[in-house]
Parts: C-alpha cells; sequence; structure tokens
C-alpha cells in the first residue's frame, strides 16, 4: 500500500472523479420520489445507501489493492479475482458463486430500477395516460441496443472511462443542478412541500 | 395469484441460465500442467496430468490389474491454448483446468519465454492464479510421468512438496500472481522453486509409467518471464531468511570447537527487516536484520556442556554465522546476476517515494554494486526433551 500519494495528489483525483461518477446515478431515485408513500424519508434513505454502499467500496477496494498491487489495472474483474484467491485451510474454497450470485443479482436490481426509471419517464415525455403500454417496446429497445451498441468489451471499457464521463457529469450531476436552481427561482420547490 | 404463479414458471423457462453448462463427467480434471519447448522450435509441448475418478476409491493392493488415479497426455501446438485443445483429439473431452494445483515448467522453456504462458493462465477464467508454479532441471513431461508413491494423484504429492518448504526453508514458494506481481514490478524479479528429476527405478510391469525420485530443492531466478539463474538450496535459504518466509527447518552448524562434528539446530521463527539507507551524497545502502529463534535438534553432547548457559551463547553465536553466510551468498549470487529477489528497489521506493524515480532508471546498474549489510539475531530457546547433566 505505500507510499501513500507516491505520484501526487492528482491521479487519486482522476479515479476518483470516475468512481464518484458512479455515485451521481443515484440521480434515477428522483424519478421514484412521487411514487413512494413517504417521500419525506427519501433523502435520508438515499443518503444511508450511498454512504453503506461507499463504505463497503473502499474496504473491498482495500483489500483488492492489497492483493493485485500493481496488477489491478489489467484484471476485467478484480472481485472476481479476489474471491477466487480465498482460500481457508482445506475448508473455505471456491466462495466466487456467492460474489457472482450477489453481483448478479445486483445487475438485475440495478437493470430493473433504471428500466423503470427509462420507461416512467419516457412516458411522461409522451404525455401517456399509462406507462404499461411501451414497456414491452421499450424492453425490445433496450435488448437490441445492449447487442447493436458496442462490437466487444475494449470498446465498452473504452466509452464508459474514456469518452462518457463529461457527459455523465451534465445528464447526472449538470442538468438537475440546473433543474434545481430553475425550480427554487420559481418559488415552485417551496409550493410543493 | 394465479397470473404470479404463471410469471414465475414463464421465468424459469427463460431464465435458467445454465446455456454453458457442462456435466460432471463430461468434464476431464486436470491436476496439473506442464510446459516443454517442442521439437519444432515454433510449437510447444503441453502435458497434462488428468484425474481418472473412477480409480480414485480403488485400494492397489489387489495386485495384479490395479491402473493409477491419473493418466498424462501430452500434445505440441503454437502456444499453449492451441496445444490444450489438440489435446482434445487424444482424450475426447474438454480439460477442465479450475483444479490445476501446480504449473510446471521445462528448463528449456523457462530459459526462452514463458510470457504468453503466463499470460494464457491469467487470461483464461478457469485457471486460479493461486496455482503454484515450478520450475523443472529437465522436461516438464518426465516430471508428471513420474509415478508417485505418496499421493494417488502425483500432481497433488508435486503441490505438497512444494508446500513443505515451510518445514524445510530450501525452496521458495510462489503462485502465479505473486510471480506476475513481481515480474511487473520495475525492480523486482521472481523466484520460483526447482524440482530435479532423479534416476529411473525399477518400474513395475503393470504401469506404464517410470517410478523416479523427485526432489524439490532450490530456485530460479526469472528476469522478464525467462529464466536466468538458478539459487542451490543454502542460497534459496538465505533468500527465504531476507524475505522473512523461513517457517521452520534445520540449521546444521559446526560444533564450536569440534569443527567436523555438525549439529542440528531447528528453526521455530523468524522475520526479516530491510532498511534501506540514502546518505547525504546519495549513496544508497541496505540494512538487513534477521531474527531467528530455535531450539537444539540434535547435538554429541559429549562435545559441549549445555548445562552452563555461556555454551548457549556459543551455540547461537555459531549459528549466526551459518545463517549470515547464507544470506551474503544469496544477495552475492543475485548481485552477480543482477536480479533484485528480495524486493530491495521496492523497499527503497516505499521509504524514499520522492528520490524513487531518478534511482529507478539505472537501478540495474546500481543494484550489483549495492552496499549490503546483515545483522543475524540467532537466539536458541530450548534444548528439546533433554538436557545435558551437570558435569562432575
Amino acid at each position: 500500500m505505500l507510499p501513500v500519494l507516491e505520484k501526487g495528489i492528482i491521479p487519486v483525483l482522476k479515479g476518483a472523479y470516475l468512481a464518484a461518477l458512479f455515485f451521481t446515478e443515484t440521480v434515477v431515485m428522483l424519478m421514484i420520489i412521487p411514487y413512494l408513500n413517504r417521500p419525506s424519508d427519501v433523502k435520508r434513505a438515499v443518503v444511508k445507501g450511498v454512504i453503506t454502499v461507499g463504505f463497503f467500496m473502499a474496504i473491498l477496494m482495500f483489500i483488492i489493492v492489497g492483493l493485485l498491487d500493481g496488477l489491478i489495472a489489467d484484471i476485467n474483474f478484480p472481485t472476481l479475482k479476489l474471491a477466487r484467491y480465498i482460500k481457508l485451510g482445506e475448508l473455505v474454497e471456491r466462495v466466487e458463486p456467492i460474489i457472482m450470485l450477489a453481483w448478479i443479482g445486483g445487475g438485475f436490481i440495478k437493470v430493473t430500477v433504471f428500466y423503470y426509471c427509462t420507461v416512467l419517464a419516457i412516458a411522461q415525455w409522451l404525455n401517456l395516460r399509462d406507462f404499461k403500454s411501451i414497456v414491452l417496446p421499450i424492453g425490445a429497445l433496450v435488448t437490441v441496443l445492449s447487442i447493436v451498441l458496442w462490437d466487444n468489451v475494449v470498446q465498452l471499457v473504452y466509452q464508459i472511462s474514456g469518452v462518457m464521463p463529461p457527459y455523465f457529469l451534465i445528464i447526472q450531476v449538470g442538468i438537475p443542478t440546473l433543474l434545481l436552481i430553475l425550480t427554487s427561482l420559481k418559488g415552485k420547490g417551496e409550493k410543493h412541500r | 395469484m394465479k397470473k404470479l404463479l404463471l410469471l414465475t414458471l414463464a421465468l424459469t423457462l427463460f431464465m435458467s441460465g445454465c446455456w454453458s453448462r457442462v456435466e460432471l463427467e463430461e468434464r476431464i480434471i486436470v491436476a496439473a500442467v506442464g510446459f516443454d519447448t517442442a521439437k519444432d522450435p515454433d510449437k510447444i509441448e503441453v502435458t497434462a496430468q488428468i484425474i481418472m475418478p473412477g480409480q480414485l476409491g480403488t485400494t492397489d493392493n489387489g495386485g495384479g490389474n490395479s491402473k493409477e488415479a491419473v493418466n498424462v497426455y501430452t500434445d505440441t501446438g503454437y502456444n499453449v491454448f492451441d496445444a490444450l485443445r489438440n489435446i482434445t483429439r487424444q482424450t475426447g473431452k474438454k480439460l477442465f483446468l479450475a483444479e490445476i494445483g501446480v504449473f510446471i515448467v521445462g528448463e528449456s522453456l523457462a530459459r526462452k519465454d514463458i510470457g504468453s504462458v503466463m499470460d494464457f493462465i491469467r487470461r483464461d477464467a478457469e485457471p486460479n492464479i493461486r496455482s503454484w508454479v515450478v520450475v523443472v532441471k529437465g522436461r516438464a513431461k518426465e516430471a508428471l510421468e513420474t509415478q508417485l508413491t505418496v499421493e494417488k494423484v502425483w500432481a497433488l504429492q508435486i503441490t505438497k512438496m512444494i508446500q513443505a518448504a515451510k518445514f524445510n526453508a530450501k525452496a521458495p514458494m510462489i503462485d502465479i500472481l505473486d510471480f506476475e506481481k513481481a515480474t511487473r514490478s520495475a525492480t523486482t524479479r521472481p523466484v520460483v522453486p526447482v524440482m530435479t528429476i532423479g534416476q529411473e527405478k525399477e518400474t513395475s510391469q503393470n504401469s506404464m509409467y517410470p517410478s523416479r525420485k523427485l526432489v524439490l530443492g532450490g530456485s530460479a531466478i526469472f528476469k522478464d518471464y525467462s529464466l536466468v539463474g538458478c539459487l542451490d538450496e543454502g542460497e534459496s535459504r538465505g533468500f527465504l531468511w531476507i524475505d522473512g518466509e523461513v517457517k521452520s527447518g534445520i540449521v546444521v552448524v559446526p560444533h564450536p570447537g569440534g569443527e567436523e562434528q555438525l549439529m542440528a539446530l531447528e528453526i521455530i521463527r523468524a522475520s526479516s527487516e530491510v532498511k534501506p539507507a540514502i546518505s547525504n551524497d546519495g549513496n544508497m545502502s541496505i540494512k538487513i536484520k534477521v531474527n531467528e529463534e530455535g531450539n537444539i535438534g540434535e547435538i554429541r553432547p559429549d562435545h559441549i556442556e549445555l548445562f552452563y548457559p555461556e555454551n548457549i551463547k556459543m551455540l547461537e553465536k555459531a549459528k549466526q554465522t551459518v545463517i549470515q553466510n547464507e544470506v551474503l551468498a544469496a544477495i552475492e549470487k543475485a548481485q552477480d546476476l543482477n536480479a533484485d529477489i528480495f524486493g530491495f528497489g521496492e523497499a527503497v521506493r516505499r521509504k524514499y517515494p520522492k528520490e524513487w524515480p531518478q534511482y529507478e532508471k539505472k537501478w540495474d546498474e546500481l543494484f550489483p554494486l549495492l552496499d549490503v549489510q546483515v545483522e543475524v539475531e540467532a537466539k536458541i530457546r530450548r534444548t528439546g526433551m533433554i538436557i545435558n547433566p551437570q558435569p562432575d
């Protein structure tokens, strides 16, 4: 782990910028707020969620960096490598199915939330009375896009980490902030509360 | 409710994610893989020792037609993956690599280059990066075809031979991950245990595999994925002292006074500290401190009176000299080969991150001339189950 900050704070910030962008995805929660029973609790729940996830992510990263050291940059699934490395005597081995289970389960939930929000947003945008009618078409579109958008893994990773960050920043941070400012200027925010 | 049930049923139809499953009996479980150069210089020879599950449960005492629990297949290809797939031409089934315990590299290939071998092992999803690596003096195929007696799965015995380093401290232990980590470091070089193949013994008639003696001891140094030199067993232990990896073992020490008689001192625990220092004029030196504790294992009691504490001190001093010589021999060999196997470069980097960049580039010139001071503190704690009586 040592030396800490060998090349100064800049590389750390560069890495943190990308990692922080993933947390800005919590912005999708805004779509769900109007449909909750107790919208007032949302703030606490989201903050709690982000802190918990961040905490566990930090622990995980600490362990991964400790184990894989200089190799971390060229491993596609460090967590999986970590899980496969776990070996407690002859007793606890091959725990990677547990990781995979959590992973795929988490991925499933994430896709579900994003899918729901997409459908909801499009329904509101097109002034539809009910979003149910576009669930299947959007689903088909998502399926097709998932195949068509990227030819290979390298392209996908490059796009997410090399091309998209400024767009993520605009969409996930810029636009919501702008809307917040505009609504508060209009005084609408207060009325709704 | 009915709708929910229907939905769940439909989901089970579409979401059963077993499209790539392989039935157990369709798998061929590989216990160890060996890599050699082939006759064709462009090709590589891969040998796989596979487990025959049907033979695992049977006892060998029946005599007559007892069969081995493993089988060995060899094929060549332009690279590892190619050769492994070529083996399916003989086996008819795909090889399953996740249970491989040890990767064996033949000396000739090790001297050439194992870069793409390591890449395959890390790139393929099945092999575990925790598997051991070992270099064979001779051919890996020969080692894998050797019939061993302790374990039914011979590869398992080779794995245990590697792990026995924690009892004898005569060879290092290194897995794929550590090998790759050391290789990627700007300065550190990986050290791999070496296995030697002995003469062929008389073979039992009902086996197609010869019985030989395999011995694990000593180590090989790699530089950019190719073998550059070897350490003998003493130098290997010297390396392990510095690395702090000596777990147990026997130090053979001449009797103070009676040099021709040797005594055995058992290592109980050992640790080490590597402290780099850069003086004001930019000269670098490394201080190594080895702490060792042990018991008396075997001596000629008429040579020394163990009753007196000052005699124990004498033994400690004699042990100290032996350990110091081992450490110095390892350093000398490493400096001769210009291979920083001890991670001195990394130690400097950790302590002097600011100054390090200017040293990193000329490390190859610095390391062979590096000033290394070794300090050993050896202790004797117990005398075993007996103690010499007070002399009359």
